[in-house]
Formats: structure tokens, C-alpha cells, sequence
């Protein structure tokens, strides 16, 4: 089947792209091979614009099992057992159908935690939108955390965290990341990487319809009619419950030996997953699409090689051990299918049965794609807008409540309770209850603690100086569970790389990445990038996410957020200078504007460490990172967390520096807001600002001082369910 | 106390409940195929989404070979628990009066709760607070989906004169519109409970309440 | 119907019960015996007559 020129086009490949693949080629793709090698080139699969950029992050340590190229990353817990984790996106899906985008988010990420060999154990998710005023936001939020709740809920795995922000720049293109932490046994961890020449590829789960198929229709033989359409979905429906059976069934299979390797099928389906495990281990693969099980009968190869159908893995098996592979898979009634075998052609051929419908050179296919530099340009000062929500003259207690009440700030219970965050009796620390996550590890006598933090706003303002605080972020929530960090996971989101802005905001962003993460002694273990987020009015902020996993010796030292006795002395420790550059409180004044001041890394790791000591012999009452809105806010929700108002004067921020506003609602990496007993406070250091008591929060900022009854911050901060039933 | 705790594909609580009878004695799975119960001298039935809730939720289930055995079993007097889709079980196969219908919210939701205790098998899982009151209350975690009790008005009528209410939700508490505020009940014979708040997450200091260790202590009292 | 009964947003004041549309083929010619096995299937299995009602409808 031979194609016309312009269909590469349609298919996102560029002339010199497609007249690069026929070079490689010897000729020119036919149908099955131009689908194949479009999706595996396309920026999705191939990373041609961040792969050059993504080689400057550090990703050795003693720690690490696993590292970037393998399903997920891993690093060792301790006797024997490692904690796998990994972070994507599925931020195109989820504005289309935010259900099944968010909801396949879910299962694509759990996938790729179990392709390793370790079983889930815990979800988290960072999520973006534009702001609550707009229907169209309200409808994307409300079905991205039903689509997240059913996965997860359905599926056994606790969600047990994540953060929501609100933004006028994602209006047309929210963002959907979703982080998985798994458990495994080291040796029994398995990696993609086909080998064994002779050995069976075994298809295991949900049979293949066409789902995602889309874009790559133009190759369909018959000519699309009127009504035809709905034979060719682009959005991918997710069935956790089958999900939930060939999990079991490859966990099974792993710890039984019974398989060589194990990859799972996400985006361009078969063709990256037997693309991939081929090139990883040198090998060819031959695929016989007429093996595939299909869900719809009259599919063409194009399309069973390049569906999206979820719930399904690919599996290398001995050829003798192929009866008890598909007797596994019978046992937990999901399907399975010898599709293929390995070869040592280096080449990746797909059959009819006999009949030879395409071939391809494994490595032209998967690392054959042009790499591209990007031409950073630095924009001349704030390339967004700016909208005031907030008079000038508003009161200092209208501006915390208004803080409080702001949807990017205020509870989001409303959505962690429709998540099950219990699942697994491992939840030490349910959602909002500490700064970080935190889960017991039994095997290993230990416990976790796990963050996902990224701040668009920020970053936008000052793309190097925001990323490394989003680091710093991760790290400080950590800190404040008594957790070490030992690695780290990342999804860049950015607009269009040809352009000059979004692809400066990328390579500040990943150098800040690189240099943050070096600084701090954290490696990359994994990650995704999601590229050409843009709507008609620009790019979205540049949203770099990061997760952490770190490690807690003792699961009985762990501090919460919340003011636990009248009396206590509340301090602060960590270089802490807060303005109001890039704060949330800008942004309600509409005073948003490019720059922000450099983080001092080693200092803010200096105050992380004496945190984590400090939670870990039990010396705090509590412990809260200072974030969005500032110390007002921090006090507020200790106070409301643990129904214990507080007296508090900021002047020891004011000997920094800091107006009393900036004092106030400043924002800045290096804040930790604790309590406890004073003298001990004073033994780590700590500059004290108050106590906690009374039923109100009482703050002296010289001029700006003020009172607001704890019953009304809480109102404020518990506002999210009233301003998604609130049409205005 | 040997325990055997069910185990349907889509199963999600079935190793928490394990965890929770093997702080008791013994305990193993019971796979949704097996009819052998021998051995065992109570049965729990664990949350999740059994069979993917096809059609209903427990629908499919009820007619697993292991349920037809627990059938038998319940009728000659041996304790079930059925939590949360085990409680959905236990309503389809008609062990347990009523049904669990949507939330009224029409939301899953994830919460701690207060329970009540009532019956006499409720009022053995009681934490001992030095206070006579009758209402002492637990503390467990529920989430769920579908976990709205309802029986017609003369089922109920009959359960509560019978003393088979075993749990209410604590005044302002009810997270899903059950009727009477009702969160688990028993059968005449009181040899079987279900519920829907979670007692197996309720078991370990690290990770929340212990009150719902108590309620799988009471099941032992049932086999006794 | 029992099963469901809500008002979901932005659908104003109409009230709205969802049931379930479930297509069977009978391995039998023979109609009479057709629809008993069907009403047992529909008491047993397919619906739940505590809260749910059914119908059947021959095609």
C-alpha cells in the first residue's frame, strides 16, 4: 500500500522528517510503517525537543534502582525492597473528556509502576485549571476528580494527595499529572528490555479496539463517510476492573519467574511498547496482528498496531513457560495472547498472519528520530495578564480571608473525599493533615513520605528562580514529616518549543531542575514531558511538577500540621524573606509581574535538615511549610487545622527586612511555621513569633495588625464546594 | 479463631480485613471458587468493587461458589461480616434485609465517622470510656459510592423492634442519606453483620482509630 | 425506581430515574419458556425487586 506525499502531513510529520525516514528506510513507508513511524517521532514518544535539554539532570545516586528509560524510577527502602514512583501527564485527553482523560491518567501511570514489578501502593495528582467563574472549568474540574475517584477508588490504590490550582492561562488547556508510588522486592524488579531470541511476546489484558486511533485515520483504506465517525474515537475509555485483574495476574506472573520482561501498552499502543522493549534490548521483534484479540472485528494492521486500548501489557516468555503464562491469565479471567516472537533481525516486522505488512529497522523506528535544539528568546518583562479580584484598600483581615477563600489556596477537601485514601492500611498521613503524605513501609520497618508541588504562577515570573523553589517546596514538605529525600520525579508542562518564549521558559526551567536537584543531592529518577500546551490566547504558565519520595526511619516520629496545645510556642526556622513578588496576593491585586528573588539552596537545605531532625526526636508539636499566601495563611490553617487560635507578632520578619504586608503575605522558599515547647524551639534555633490559644487569630505587623475569629478563617478556607455550586 | 476472608476479582480491602483477623488468630483468603470452608469458623466478606460492580454492586458475586458456602455456613449459625460490598453482597443474597442504593450526593466519599452502636452485638465493640452512658460511639472510616441503606418503612419498622440495628451514623454524621440514619445491621439470628463503615482501617494507632478492632473481637464472641 | 433518584446540577427542576436496558438472547424457540426463564433471570440476577421494577420487551 503506497501513500500519497501529504500524508505524513496530516500525520505531524514534517517534509524533512518524512524525507529523513525514506532515506533510512531505502524507501518510502507504506501505510502500516508511515503510522508507526509518525507516532514514534511525534514529541510525545520520541522527546525530540527536551531530550538534548532533559541530559543535563543528575540521575546517579547509591539509592537508585531504577532510573529514566525504564517504566518508572525506583530506589532502594531498605532490606530489600524498593519504592518505585513516577509522574505523567494527560493534560490533552482531560480537556477533551476530563472523565476518561483523568480517569486513563490514572491507569496509565499505575501501568507503568506494575510493568516494573512493584505493586501500587499509593496515587497522587496536581492538577490546573482556569479560574472557577468559567462552566467550562467547573466541568473539567468536576469530571477530572470523578474520573481520578473511580480509577483509583475502583482499583484498591489510595490517593493520598495532590494539589489543585486555579489560573486564568489553563483555561484552554488544563493540566492533568498523575503520580504513582509502588512497592516491590528488588530482585524480583524487571525491566523492558526484550531479550532471548526465540522467546514469545505474550499480549496480556483488555483486547484491542480503537480507541485513540484518530489522528492516524487518514490511513484508514476506506474512505470515511457520513456517520463514520464513530468508528474512530480519539478519546480512551478506561475499565479499571480490568485493570485491577492483569495487575494481579503480572504480579503473579512476576513472582513466579514467568517473565523475561514486561512493558506496558500507553500511548502509540503495540508499536512504542514491542518498539521500545526491542531497541532496549538490541533485538528484533516480529508481530502478528492476527493473534491481536480485537474488540471490534474489522480493524486494519494500521490500527491494531497504533490503538490506544488501556488495560493491556506485553510480556517476553520463554517459549516452554507459555502454557503457564496463559494458564495465569485464564485463572484471573483476563486475556492473553502469543502475538509475537523475539528476534535477532533488528528489525520490527508486522504480519497478517503470513502476510508481511510492514518492516521496519528497530532503530530507525525508536531512536531514528532528529533531535532538535530550541531557540530560547527571554521575553521582555510579564508575558501573561493581570486581573485585580481584590480592592487596594481591603483590610488586612479581608485580605487573609480573601487569601484563604482564593480557590487555589482553600481546602480542597471537596475533592481528596472522593478519593478512598484508606486502601492498603498504609496511610499514616491522610490528605491535609500533614505537609507531605506519608505511608508505612512494614517490609522495610520504615515509612515514606511523598510530595507533588509545582507553582506555574511563579515559574512564569521567574522560570529558573520558580523551578527551584517548586524543588525546595517538595523537599521543605518532606522535611516537615521528618523525611530525607532520595529522589525525585518530574513533569515538565510547557507551551510550544518553537516558540521563543515557552522554549526559554523550558531551558531555565530544566537547568533550575538540574542545578536544584544537584544542590540538594537528589537524583532524577523519572519523568514526562508535555509539550504545545497552548490555547488561543498563549501558552500556559510554565508548569514544572515535581514529586518526591523520602525516607522516614521512624513511623512513630512523624509531626502534623495543626496547633496541638494551648500554650505552645509558635517560631519559625529557615531563611526565610518573604515579598510579595509572584504571591498570590499579587495576583488577587492584579500586580503580577516578571521576577523574583533567587533562592539560597544550601541554606534552605541547611533549615530542611534541621527540620527533619527535629520531627524525627519528636521535638515539634507541629510543623507547616510557608507557601501560597504566605505566613497569614500558615498561621491560619494551623490554627483551623487543630481548632487552636494564636497571638502572633511578625516584627523577627520585619528585622529581615519585610514590610509588614511582605511579613504577612509574602511568599518565598526557606519558611517553616512550627510549635512546640520554648525551650526546645530555641535550642534548634528557631525565632519565636507567638503562641497558640484563644479562638482567634490575632497577627501585630506594626501597622497592619488585625484579629479574625478562627470560626470565619474556617469558613473562608472550607469555601470550595460553595464556589462550584455558585453558577456566578 | 481460624477466619477466612473472601475473595472476589475486584476485591480491594480483602488483605486490610486479612491483616485485621490475623491480629486475632488466623486467617486466610478464601477465593471466590473455593466451596471449602472447612476449618474456618467465621467469615468476612471485605469492601471493594467485586466483579467490577457489574449490573449492581454484589450482584454478580452472591452467586460466586464461595458465597453459596458461606450461605450454608450462615444458616447453620456461623458468623459474616460483610463490609461495605461485602454488606452489598449480603443484601443481594438476601442474608441481610434492605438495600444499599447511591449516595444521596450521588459522590463517592471518604470520611471518619462516629458510629453508634445499638444491638446487643454493637454494643460488645463499645471502647471503655469509665462512663455508663449507653451512647458512646466508634470511630471508623467509611468510603463508598453506593452505601445509602433503604428498606420499605415496614422492613425497617421490623429490624429496629428485632434489635437488628446494629450501627447508626452519629447525629450529623450520615455522609450518604441512609435511612434512619442506619450504617450496618444483622439478621434475625445474629450470627450475621454488615456494614458499611470500614472497621478493618480501624485497627492500627499509626494509621487511625482502633475502634474497629472491636468489632471484629465481637465477631469471635458470635463464634463462641 | 429506587435505584436512583437525584437532581444533578444544571438540570433545573426535572426529576429523573435511571434504569438499566439489558438485551438477552434465549438459547429456545420456544417463547412461552423463553419468558418464564427470563422473569427468573430478571428476579434472580438481573434486577434486584427490593428496589429495583422490570419489564420485558420480545423483539
Amino acid at each position: 500500500m503506497t501513500v500519497e506525499v501529504s500524508k505524513h502531513r496530516e500525520l505531524g510529520l514534517t517534509d524533512a522528517e518524512f524525507e529523513l525516514i525514506c532515506e533510512k528506510h531505502g524507501r518510502e513507508p507504506n501505510g502500516v510503517e508511515l503510522a508507526m513511524f509518525s507516532l514514534l517521532w511525534s514529541e510525545h514518544c520520541s522527546y525530540k525537543h527536551s531530550r538534548k535539554l532533559l541530559r543535563r539532570l543528575p540521575t546517579e545516586g547509591e539509592r537508585v534502582v531504577m532510573g529514566p528509560g525504564e517504566n518508572a524510577g525506583a530506589v532502594d527502602i531498605g532490606n530489600g525492597h524498593a519504592i518505585a514512583f513516577k509522574v505523567e501527564s494527560h493534560n490533552h485527553p482531560s480537556a477533551v473528556e476530563p472523565f476518561q482523560g483523568a480517569a486513563t491518567g490514572v491507569g496509565g501511570i499505575l501501568r507503568d509502576v506494575f510493568a516494573l514489578g512493584a505493586r501500587p501502593i499509593a496515587i497522587l495528582d496536581s492538577l490546573r485549571f482556569g479560574e472557577l467563574d468559567s462552566v467550562r472549568s467547573r466541568h473539567l474540574l468536576d469530571g477530572a476528580v470523578r474520573g481520578i475517584g473511580h480509577y483509583g477508588n475502583s482499583i484498591g490504590v489510595a490517593n493520598v494527595g495532590g494539589e489543585i490550582y486555579f489560573e486564568p492561562p489553563y483555561e484552554h488547556n488544563c493540566l492533568v499529572n498523575a503520580m504513582c508510588v509502588g512497592i516491590a522486592e528488588t530482585k524480583d524488579m524487571v525491566r523492558a528490555a526484550a531479550a532471548g531470541v526465540g522467546n514469545a511476546v505474550v499480549l496480556m489484558g483488555a483486547s484491542t479496539g480503537r480507541d485513540g486511533i484518530g489522528g492516524a485515520s487518514v490511513l484508514a483504506s476506506a474512505e470515511l463517510g457520513e456517520g463514520d465517525e464513530a468508528k474512530r474515537p480519539t478519546v480512551q475509555i478506561g475499565d479499571p476492573f480490568e485493570e485491577s485483574k492483569v495487575l494481579e495476574c503480572c504480579l503473579e506472573l512476576l513472582e513466579k519467574g514467568l517473565l523475561v520482561s514486561l512493558q506496558d501498552l500507553g500511548a502509540a499502543g503495540l508499536t512504542s511498547s514491542a518498539g521500545e522493549m526491542a531497541s532496549a534490548g538490541g533485538v528484533g521483534i516480529d508481530i502478528d496482528v492476527a493473534q491481536v484479540p480485537l474488540r471490534e472485528a474489522d480493524m486494519e494492521p494500521f490500527e491494531i498496531m497504533v490503538s490506544e486500548s488501556q488495560e493491556r501489557m506485553l510480556g517476553v516468555v520463554e517459549p516452554a513457560r507459555v502454557p503457564e503464562v496463559l494458564a495465569i491469565c485464564e485463572k484471573w479471567q483476563t486475556g492473553s495472547a502469543e502475538i509475537g516472537v523475539v528476534t535477532d533481525s533488528g528489525r520490527f516486522r508486522i504480519l497478517r498472519g503470513d502476510e508481511m505488512v510492514g518492516d521496519i529497522a528497530v532503530e530507525d523506528l525508536v531512536d531514528g528520530c532528529p533531535l532538535y535544539d530550541i531557540e530560547p528568546v527571554e521575553p521582555n518583562g510579564w508575558a501573561y495578564g493581570n486581573e485585580t479580584t481584590l480592592a487596594a484598600g481591603a483590610t488586612p483581615e479581608d485580605t487573609l480571608l480573601a487569601l484563604l477563600g482564593s480557590s487555589s489556596i482553600a481546602s480542597k477537601r471537596w475533592a481528596f473525599e472522593q478519593y478512598d485514601s484508606v486502601v492498603g492500611s498504609r496511610t499514616m498521613r491522610r490528605p491535609e493533615s500533614a505537609d507531605a503524605a506519608v505511608l508505612a513501609i512494614p517490609e522495610a520497618g520504615n515509612a515514606i513520605g511523598v510530595s507533588i508541588d509545582g507553582n506555574g504562577r511563579r515559574v512564569a515570573c521567574d522560570p529558573y528562580a520558580g523551578t527551584v523553589e517548586a524543588v525546595l517546596e517538595c523537599a521543605q514538605n518532606l522535611a516537615c514529616v521528618g523525611a530525607e529525600p532520595l529522589g525525585l520525579t518530574n513533569c515538565l508542562n510547557f507551551g510550544n518549543p518553537e516558540k521563543p518564549t515557552p522554549a526559554w521558559q523550558l531551558d531555565q526551567a530544566v537547568t533550575a531542575l538540574a542545578d536544584a536537584c544537584s544542590a540538594l543531592g537528589v537524583p532524577v529518577v523519572g519523568g514526562n514531558v508535555s509539550l504545545y500546551n497552548e490555547g488561543p490566547e498563549g501558552p500556559i504558565y510554565p508548569t514544572p511538577v515535581v514529586g518526591m519520595v523520602g525516607e522516614i526511619p521512624d513511623p512513630e516520629q512523624v509531626a502534623g500540621g495543626a496547633f496541638a496545645n494551648e500554650g505552645d510556642t509558635i517560631a519559625l526556622i529557615g531563611p526565610f524573606e518573604p515579598t510579595l513578588d509572584g504571591s498570590q496576593l499579587a495576583k488577587l491585586r492584579g500586580e503580577l509581574d516578571a521576577g523574583l528573588p533567587q533562592p539560597e539552596i544550601k541554606a534552605v537545605a541547611a533549615a530542611c535538615l534541621t527540620m527533619r531532625t527535629a520531627v524525627r526526636a519528636g521535638k515539634l508539636a507541629s510543623a507547616h511549610d510557608i507557601s501560597d499566601g504566605g505566613l497569614g495563611c500558615a498561621l491560619a490553617e494551623c490554627s483551623i487545622a487543630g481548632g487552636l487560635g494564636c497571638r502572633v507578632d511578625v516584627a523577627p520578619l520585619r528585622e529581615r527586612g519585610c514590610s509588614p504586608e511582605e511579613a504577612l503575605f509574602g511568599e518565598g522558599s526557606g519558611g517553616f511555621l512550627v510549635s512546640g515547647d520554648r525551650e526546645v524551639l530555641n535550642s534548634l534555633g528557631a525565632t519565636a513569633i507567638g503562641k497558640v490559644g484563644g479562638a482567634t487569630i490575632e497577627i501585630a505587623a506594626g501597622d497592619r495588625s488585625f484579629s479574625v475569629g478562627l470560626d470565619s478563617a474556617e469558613g473562608a478556607w472550607h469555601s470550595l464546594a460553595a464556589l462550584l455550586s455558585d453558577p456566578a | 479463631m481460624i477466619w477466612g476472608v473472601l475473595q472476589f476479582p475486584g476485591s480491594c480491602d480483602e488483605r486490610d480485613a486479612l491483616h485485621a483477623c490475623s491480629l486475632l488468630g488466623e486467617a486466610r483468603l478464601v477465593w471466590h471458587e473455593e466451596r471449602d470452608l472447612s476449618g474456618i469458623e467465621a467469615i468476612v466478606i471485605p469492601g471493594g468493587f467485586s466483579y467490577g460492580d457489574y449490573l449492581r454492586a454484589g450482584a454478580i458475586a452472591r452467586f460466586s461458589p464461595a458465597m453459596g458456602a458461606v450461605a450454608e455456613f450462615a444458616a447453620a449459625g456461623g458468623p459474616v461480616l460483610g463490609i461495605c460490598n461485602g454488606f452489598q453482597v449480603l443484601c443481594e443474597a438476601k442474608l441481610l434485609p434492605g438495600a444499599l442504593l447511591l449516595n444521596e450526593d450521588q459522590r463517592f466519599l471518604c470520611r471518619q465517622v462516629d458510629l453508634i452502636p445499638e444491638n446487643a452485638f454493637a454494643a460488645e465493640t463499645t471502647p471503655e470510656r469509665g462512663s455508663s452512658s449507653k451512647r458512646e460511639t466508634i470511630s471508623v472510616p467509611v468510603k463508598h459510592g453506593e452505601g445509602r441503606y433503604w428498606a420499605p418503612d415496614s422492613v425497617l419498622d421490623a429490624i429496629e423492634a428485632g434489635g437488628q440495628v446494629a450501627y447508626r451514623y452519629a447525629p450529623g454524621q450520615n455522609p450518604n442519606g441512609s435511612a434512619r440514619d442506619v450504617a450496618g445491621v444483622s439478621n434475625a439470628g445474629g450470627n450475621v453483620i454488615g456494614l458499611m463503615p470500614h472497621p478493618e482501617h480501624a485497627v492500627d494507632p499509626l494509621t487511625g482509630s482502633t475502634d474497629g478492632l472491636r468489632v471484629f473481637e465481637a465477631m469471635q464472641m458470635v463464634a463462641a | 425506581m429506587l435505584a436512583h433518584q437525584g437532581r444533578p446540577h444544571d438540570l433545573g427542576d426535572a426529576r429523573h430515574a435511571i434504569g438499566r436496558l439489558v438485551d438477552v438472547e434465549m438459547a429456545t424457540d420456544d417463547r412461552a419458556d423463553a419468558l418464564a426463564q427470563l422473569e427468573r433471570m430478571c428476579e434472580q440476577l438481573l434486577a434486584n425487586p427490593l428496589i429495583e421494577d422490570f419489564e420485558i420487551q420480545t423483539l
